[in-house]
């Protein structure tokens, strides 16, 4: 079989693929096996994840909704105390964590629940931040707020941080099978940010 | 619903086959030539898609190792990527056919 012959297959066998991809059900079901199970319990503290800022000051969606989802939390009591997590994403910027506790303010949490962590810049150094923080005052069962897919990563890489018990809380729990094309293409992105993100931690120790 | 995309383009693809054959005389065996003339295109896609991420994770490696700053790994995945691949892909098929006098 010639070079052509290979490519040509290789090729037909990527767009079987790109097109199995929005049009089949597969990817459905890997998104429910990679989304982890919410355990909503009573903890020491809620921990929200950041999800970035967008034109400059803003909350991105992900960043919304899981900060929404730890004032629900915390309006239901499971924990006194909410901590956001998250540094600058642009130099000059504001952190992601000030933005987000402003969110909160503005919806009645009082400063004194609110905790924040600003020198982080990604999953891991979020872990080791808010060990550094929770540490000293003697909180070790959390509630952790962030998306489906980054649970599992983000979960992982805290309990071996600082020995955490930790709660999932995910801000979108995720049960659905039945996606459209085009939002199997944005899970299957996720997906693989979050899979590669998994060995790449994996690979360092951290997990 | 969903499969109203690909009930779609199955119609839009079978009117645009029977078009060139009846008015404008494409000889329908010679579409076999086009869709291997295809899968080299999108070979050259894929090529280009690999290397293009390759090299945008090797220039996030750098700028965290090098400046500290926290660029972001989600930028491997931008989905510009996969258009500015596909682009560059035509491109390079297109000017390897150039090449050959065809």
């Amino acid at each position: 079989m010639g070079v052509t012959a290979i490519t040509r297959m290789l090729a037909g066998v990527a767009l079987v693929v790109t097109l199995a991809v929005p049009f089949t059900p597969a990817i459905d079901r890997l998104a429910v096996r990679m989304a982890v199970t919410p355990r909503l319990e009573p903890a020491d503290i809620i921990v929200v994840l950041a999800g970035g800022l967008q034109y400059g000051d803003r909350l991105t969606e992900a960043s919304m909704r899981r900060t929404v989802t730890g004032i629900r939390l915390y309006r239901a009591r499971l924990a006194p105390v909410l901590l956001f997590s998250g540094g600058t994403t642009e130099a000059g910027g504001p952190t992601e964590a000030a933005v987000m506790a402003a969110l909160a303010r503005g919806l009645g949490v009082p400063d004194s629940d609110i905790l924040l962590e600003t020198a982080s810049t990604n999953t891991r150094t979020e872990a080791v931040e808010v060990t550094r923080i929770l540490k000293p005052r003697g909180l070790r069962r959390l509630l952790l707020v962030t998306d489906p897919f980054h649970m599992r990563r983000s979960r992982a890489v805290f309990e071996r941080a600082g020995d955490f018990e930790v709660l999932p809380a995910p801000a979108d729990p995720w049960e659905t099978t039945a996606l459209g094309p085009e939002s199997r293409l944005a899970v299957t992105r996720r997906l693989s940010q979050e899979l590669t993100g998994m060995m790449y931690y994996r690979a360092r120790g951290w997990l | 619903m969903y499969p109203v995309v690909l009930i779609v383009a199955a119609l839009t693809s079978a009117a645009a086959m029977c078009l060139g054959a009846t008015l404008f005389g494409f000889d329908v065996r010679r579409l076999r030539v086009a869709v291997f003339g295809t899968l080299d295109c999108l070979w050259g896609v894929i090529v280009f898609f690999v290397v293009n991420v390759l090299v945008t994770v090797g220039f996030i490696a750098a700028a965290r190792t090098l400046g500290g700053e926290s660029s972001s790994s989600y930028l491997a995945t931008d989905l510009t990527l996969v258009i500015v691949s596909a682009l560059q892909g035509v491109v390079f098929h297109l000017w390897r056919l150039a090449a050959r006098g065809r």
